[in-house]
C-alpha cells in the first residue's frame, strides 16, 4: 500500500488556503453607515466625518473606528437600530452632496482581508438588503418623444415647402402655429399622413391659426410600456454592472419598478449607479456661442451650463441630433495625448443620424449634454401632528459635459475625449453602456430590508447544519469506527472548503443554499460508505487488510463518480433554470459535491495511509 | 508460469470463454432476500399510487408558491411593534393564502406577499381590515398586485428543467449501461417524480420553488442507487453460472442492500434535521426530499430492476464481445494445452 508523497502536499496546501479564506467568516459584520459623494468625484475628506460625527454626537449615538480613504466615510455603530438612526440624523447634517447609506462594515482582521479574504455574503433572506421602489416619469417620456417629433415636423413642413410660425411643445401635444389659415389647410394632409400616430385639432387663437396635435391613446400606452420595458432592462444591465447576482428586478403597478438587491450591503454604491438616471443628447453647438453670455437665447437655439449646474453657459442648437438610446457601447480608454476619453459605438439608425448631421458640420462643434433626473430632500415639521416630514421634490440637471469641434465625418464609432479623471469617464462610460432610460425615473421608496428575520433564518439553518452534521459523524462513527471517523474529519474539511469557495467567489449566501450545503453532508459521506462498504465486502471475500483497502478505493471509485456526475448535472439544470433562491442551492450544492470528490476519497486515502500504511502487518481494520 | 493458469482456467468448458473473471458456482446457502418475490404486486401498488397522484395533478393541480403565481405584495405600517406570526396568523384567518412576513428597517414595517384571492377586487381595503391587531392599528402603506406573466415563464421553464434532468440521466445510465436499464431507470425516476410531486398536489402542500429544486436534487440523487444496483446485477450476470435472471437480480439486490439502506440514511438524516430545525423557509423542502428518498429508495429496487426482468433481462445482455487480445492468448497458449 503506497501513496504519492505529492499528494499529501496537495491536501496541506488545500487545508491551509481553505482554512485561511473559510476564517473570516467566524468575524462577524457590525452596522455601520457609509458616506460617499453624490458624486463620483466628490471627495470625502476629514471636515466631512467630523461634522457626521458631531452631528451623532449631538444626537447622543456613539460611533467608533472611523475611518474615510477620500471616496468614502464609514462610522461603526452598536446596534442596528442605532444604525437607522444615524443614517436619518447624517442625511440632514451633510444635505444633498452626500450619499448617506446603511452598511455592514467587516470585522476581519487586517492580516487576512490583506490576502482577499472575505467573510461569505448572505442573500436578501439572511441578511437582508436593498429595496428600491422607482417610479417611471410618464409624463417625461412622452415629452422626449414629442420633442424629437416636434423636430421631425418641422422638416417636413420645409420640405414640403409650407410656411409655418413656429412648432411649440406644450405638456403632452405640439402646437403647430401659422400665419394664415390656407398655410394651416396646406399643412393638414401633409401632417396628417406623415404623422399618422397623432391626434388633429385645428384652432383658431389671438397668436394665429394652430394645429394642436396629440398622440393617440393606442400610442400613448404603447409608449408607456416602452418606456417600463426599457427602463427595466436598463436597470437589470446596470445592476449586472454592479455585479449583483440575484437580484430581483420587475414591474410594479404600471409606471414603477421594485428592485431587490440580496447581500448588497454597499447601497451608496448601487444607489449611485442605478439613481443616477442620465441621459445624453448630442447638440450642435450654436455658431454664436463664443460671444453668448447669458440672458435671453437667439430663436432655435438653448443654453445650458457647462460641466456644473452654475458653468459658464453653452449656446446649442435646439435640435437633437441623437440620444443616449442609440449607444450600443462605450468604453472608457485614453486618447492619443493621454487624457481620459470614452469610446461610443452606436447603432446602425444613430450612426446615420450622426452621419448625415455631421456631414455638413465638419469644423464646428459638438457638444455631449447630460441629463441628470434628481431630487430635492427637504425636511419639514408637520404643522397638524409636528412629526417631522420629508419632501422630495424631483428636478431635472442639464449640463453640457463636453464640446469638442468635429474633426471629420462621424459614423457608429466616435470618441468623447476631455471627460475629467479617469474615475469619471469609467463612470459616464458605465452610464452610456447599460443603456439610455427611455424615461427619467425617481426613487420613490429606498428600504434595508431588516436583518431580523435574517438571523432568525441563519440561526435555523446553522442550527439544522450542526445537527444534520452531528447525526451523520455519529452515524459513521457507529457503523465504521475509525474509517466512520475518517470520513468525518474528511467532512468537515468538505464543510471548511465549500465556506472558503463561497466567500472566495463572492457568491451570496441563502436560506436555499444554507439546505444545499446541509444536502451536501449527506451525499458527500455516501461516498465513504461506498468506499467502506467495498472494503468490508473484500475482507469478507477473504482479502488482506491492506488489499481490502486498495481495492476498496479502487472499486468503489466508478461508483462514486457516478453518483457525483449525476447530481452535478442536475445543479447545472438547477442554476440554469435561474431564479434567485434555486440559484444558491444549485451553487453550494455543485460546490459541495466537487469539494467532497477530493476529500471523500484522496483525503480519507490519505489519513487511512497514514495510520496503516506505516505498519508491516495490520491484522485487522477498524471499519 | 501465470499465463498457463489463467489458460487453464479460460479453458474450463463450464466457463464461458468470454468470462476472465474468476467464476463464482451459485451457492443456495447465502442467505438472499427474495425481493424480486413481492415485485408483481408492487408493481400494481405502483402503478395504482402513480394513476392516482396523476389525477390528482391533472384535476386538482398543484398548490403553486408565489414563485409561480406572482401575487399580492402589501406593506403594512403598525403603531407598536409587532411580531411576525401574529400579523401572518391574523391575516390566514382573513382568508389570505400563506402570507409571507417580512421586517422592512424596522419591527413597524412589514412586507407582505401573499398569493392572489379570486375574485377580490379591492385588496387593499381587505389587507388594511384584516392586518388590524388588537391594541395595534395597522396602515397600509401601499399594494401591489404582481403579474403573473413571470410566474408563467418560471412555470414553464421549470418544467423544462424536469424534461431535461430525466433527459440527461436517460442518456447518462444509456451510456453507462444498455438501454433496456436506461428505460428502467427512467421510469423508476418518472416514478420518484410523479409520486413526489403527487404527495404535494393530494395533500395540498404548497409547491414552491425550492420544493422544485428538491424535486431536481432527488432526480439526481436517486439515479445513484439504481446505477449501484445495476453495476451489481451486469457483475453477477457475468460471474454466477446456474442461476435464473430473477435469481440474479435478487442476490444482486442483497448484496447491494445495505449500501443503499446506508446512503440514504444519511441523507434521510440531514433531511430530517431540516424538516424539524430548519424553519418554515426549509420545511416544505425537506419534506419533499424525505419523500422522495423514501419512495426513490423502493424505485431503485423495484421499479428500475422490475421493468429490467419484465423486458426479459438476460446474461445475453451482458455478455462481453469478444477482445481480439484474448483469442491470441488462448492460440499462443494452445500448444501445452494437452499437458492439462
Amino acid at each position: 500500500m503506497r501513496y504519492p508523497a505529492w499528494k499529501y502536499v496537495v491536501i496541506l496546501i488545500v487545508l491551509i488556503v481553505s482554512t485561511l479564506y473559510a476564517l473570516p467568516n467566524l468575524y462577524p459584520d457590525e452596522p455601520a453607515i457609509q458616506i460617499t459623494g453624490a458624486k463620483a468625484g466628490t471627495q470625502i475628506d476629514a471636515s466631512v466625518l467630523s461634522q457626521a460625527e458631531a452631528a451623532l454626537k449631538a444626537a447622543n449615538i456613539s460611533s467608533h473606528g472611523d475611518s474615510f480613504d477620500g471616496k468614502t466615510a464609514l462610522l461603526r455603530v452598536r446596534t442596528s437600530d442605532e444604525q437607522l438612526k444615524a443614517q436619518d440624523v447624517v442625511r440632514r447634517a451633510l444635505g444633498d452632496n452626500f450619499v448617506v447609506a446603511l452598511n455592514l462594515a467587516q470585522t476581519t482582521p487586517k492580516w487576512l482581508t490583506s490576502i482577499g479574504a472575505t467573510p461569505m455574503k448572505l442573500g436578501l433572506d439572511l441578511r437582508g438588503g436593498v429595496h428600491f421602489l422607482l417610479q417611471v416619469d410618464m409624463t417625461k417620456a412622452i415629452g422626449q418623444r414629442l420633442d424629437t417629433a416636434a423636430s421631425d415636423i418641422r422638416r417636413e413642413l420645409r420640405a414640403d415647402n409650407l410656411n409655418f410660425r413656429t412648432v411649440q411643445v406644450s405638456g403632452t401635444s405640439i402646437n403647430v402655429i401659422f400665419d394664415q389659415t390656407a398655410d394651416r389647410d396646406a399643412a393638414v394632409s401633409t401632417l396628417r399622413n406623415k404623422f399618422p400616430d397623432f391626434v388633429q385639432r385645428q384652432l383658431a387663437t389671438t397668436d394665429g391659426y394652430s394645429i394642436t396635435m396629440s398622440y393617440t391613446d393606442a400610442k400613448m400606452q404603447e409608449i408607456s410600456q416602452y418606456a417600463v420595458g426599457q427602463n427595466l432592462t436598463t436597470l437589470r444591465n446596470r445592476i449586472n454592472e454592479l455585479g449583483v447576482a440575484e437580484a430581483v428586478v420587475q414591474t410594479q403597478g404600471s409606471d414603477q419598478i421594485a428592485v431587490d438587491l440580496p447581500g448588497v450591503q454597499d447601497t451608496a454604491e448601487a444607489k449611485r449607479v442605478l439613481g443616477r438616471t442620465a441621459n445624453l443628447e448630442f447638440h450642435l453647438v450654436d455658431d454664436g456661442f463664443r460671444t453668448y453670455n447669458g440672458g435671453p437665447t437667439p430663436p432655435g437655439t438653448v443654453a445650458y451650463p457647462f460641466k456644473t449646474p452654475d458653468g459658464q453657459p453653452i449656446l446649442l442648437k435646439q435640435q437633437i441630433i441623437l440620444t443616449g438610446d442609440r449607444v450600443q457601447n462605450a468604453q472608457a480608454g485614453f486618447d492619443q495625448n493621454g487624457s481620459s476619453s470614452v469610446n461610443i459605438t452606436l447603432d446602425t439608425a444613430g450612426g446615420k443620424l450622426l452621419n448625415d448631421v455631421t456631414r455638413n458640420a465638419v469644423n464646428k462643434m459638438m457638444a455631449v449634454l447630460f441629463i441628470e433626473s434628481k431630487q430635492r430632500i427637504t425636511y419639514g415639521t408637520d404643522p397638524v401632528t409636528g412629526k417631522p416630514t420629508e419632501t422630495r421634490t424631483p428636478y431635472t440637471e442639464k449640463t453640457v459635459i463636453n464640446y469638442a469641434t468635429i474633426q471629420s465625418v462621424l459614423g457608429s464609432n466616435f470618441q468623447i475625449t476631455g471627460v475629467g479623471s479617469p474615475q469619471e469617464s469609467s463612470e459616464l462610460a458605465l452610464l452610456l453602456r447599460s443603456g439610455a432610460l427611455a424615461a427619467p425615473m425617481y426613487f420613490v421608496e429606498e428600504r434595508t430590508v431588516g436583518p431580523s428575520l435574517g438571523q432568525a433564518n441563519i440561526d435555523k439553518g446553522m442550527l439544522s447544519t450542526q445537527v444534520g452534521f452531528g447525526l451523520v459523524a455519529l452515524f459513521m462513527l457507529v457503523f465504521y469506527r475509525l474509517f466512520g471517523f475518517i470520513a468525518d474529519l474528511a467532512l468537515f474539511v468538505n464543510l471548511a472548503m465549500i465556506l472558503a469557495i463561497m466567500s472566495a467567489i463572492g457568491s451570496a449566501l441563502s436560506l436555499p443554499g444554507i439546505a444545499g450545503i446541509v444536502l451536501t453532508i449527506g451525499i458527500a459521506v455516501d461516498a465513504n460508505v461506498l468506499i467502506c462498504e467495498r472494503i468490508r465486502e473484500e475482507l469478507r471475500h477473504g482479502a488482506k487488510p491492506v488489499t481490502a483497502i486498495v481495492l476498496g478505493y479502487e472499486r468503489a471509485f466508478g461508483t462514486i463518480i457516478d453518483a457525483h456526475v449525476t447530481t452535478l448535472l442536475v445543479a447545472i439544470i438547477l442554476f440554469a433554470v435561474g431564479s434567485g433562491p434555486i440559484k444558491g442551492f444549485a451553487v453550494t450544492l455543485a460546490i459541495g459535491i466537487l469539494c467532497s470528490l477530493f476529500t471523500a476519497i484522496t483525503v480519507t486515502r490519505a489519513v487511512v495511509q497514514l495510520i496503516y500504511g506505516g505498519k508491516r502487518r495490520v491484522e485487522k481494520l477498524s471499519i | 508460469m501465470a499465463k498457463q493458469i489463467m489458460a487453464k482456467k479460460k479453458a474450463n468448458p463450464t466457463a464461458s470463454p468470454a468470462n476472465a473473471e474468476t467464476v463464482t458456482p451459485y451457492k443456495h446457502d447465502e442467505y438472499i432476500i427474495r425481493f424480486m418475490r413481492f415485485r408483481k404486486p408492487l408493481a400494481i401498488l405502483s402503478l395504482v399510487l402513480v394513476i392516482i397522484s396523476l389525477v390528482s395533478i391533472c384535476t386538482k393541480g398543484l398548490n403553486l408558491g408565489l414563485d409561480f403565481t406572482g401575487g399580492i405584495s402589501a406593506e403594512i405600517n403598525y403603531t407598536n411593534p409587532v411580531q411576525q406570526t401574529d400579523v401572518q396568523q391574523a391575516l390566514t384567518k382573513a382568508g389570505f393564502h400563506e402570507p409571507v412576513v417580512q421586517f422592512l428597517g424596522t419591527q413597524r414595517d412589514l412586507l407582505v406577499r401573499m398569493a392572489p384571492v379570486q375574485g377580490m377586487t379591492d385588496v387593499s381595503s381587505h389587507i388594511t381590515q384584516a392586518a388590524q391587531l388588537p391594541g395595534n392599528s395597522a396602515t397600509v402603506q401601499k399594494v401591489d398586485v404582481v403579474g403573473s406573466q413571470v410566474g408563467n415563464d418560471l412555470y414553464l421553464r421549470s418544467l423544462g428543467a424536469i424534461a431535461l434532468a430525466l433527459a440527461l440521466m436517460m442518456s447518462y445510465v444509456a451510456i453507462r449501461f444498455q438501454f433496456k436499464f436506461s428505460v428502467g431507470a427512467i421510469i423508476s425516476l418518472l416514478h420518484v417524480t410523479i409520486l413526489t410531486v403527487g404527495c404535494f398536489s393530494v395533500f395540498g402542500w404548497p409547491f414552491d420553488l425550492t420544493v422544485l429544486a428538491a424535486v431536481l436534487a432527488l432526480i439526481g440523487y436517486s439515479i445513484n442507487d439504481t446505477i449501484v444496483v445495476f453495476d451489481r446485477i451486469r457483475e453477477n450476470f457475468r460471474k454466477i453460472r446456474g442461476a435464473d435472471p430473477i435469481e440474479i437480480v435478487d442476490i444482486s439486490l442483497t448484496e447491494t442492500f445495505r449500501r443503499t439502506v446506508m446512503t440514504v440514511a444519511t441523507v434521510v438524516l440531514v433531511a430530517g434535521a431540516m424538516l424539524f430545525l430548519g424553519g418554515d423557509g426549509l420545511y416544505w423542502f425537506s419534506l419533499a426530499l424525505l419523500i422522495g428518498l423514501f419512495v426513490g429508495t423502493y424505485s431503485s429496487i423495484y421499479i428500475a430492476t422490475g421493468y429490467a426482468l419484465f423486458m426479459g433481462l438476460s446474461r445475453q445482455d451482458f455478455i462481453v464481445t469478444v477482445k481480439p487480445e484474448f483469442e491470441e492468448e488462448v492460440i499462443f497458449n494452445d500448444p501445452k494445452a494437452p499437458k492439462r
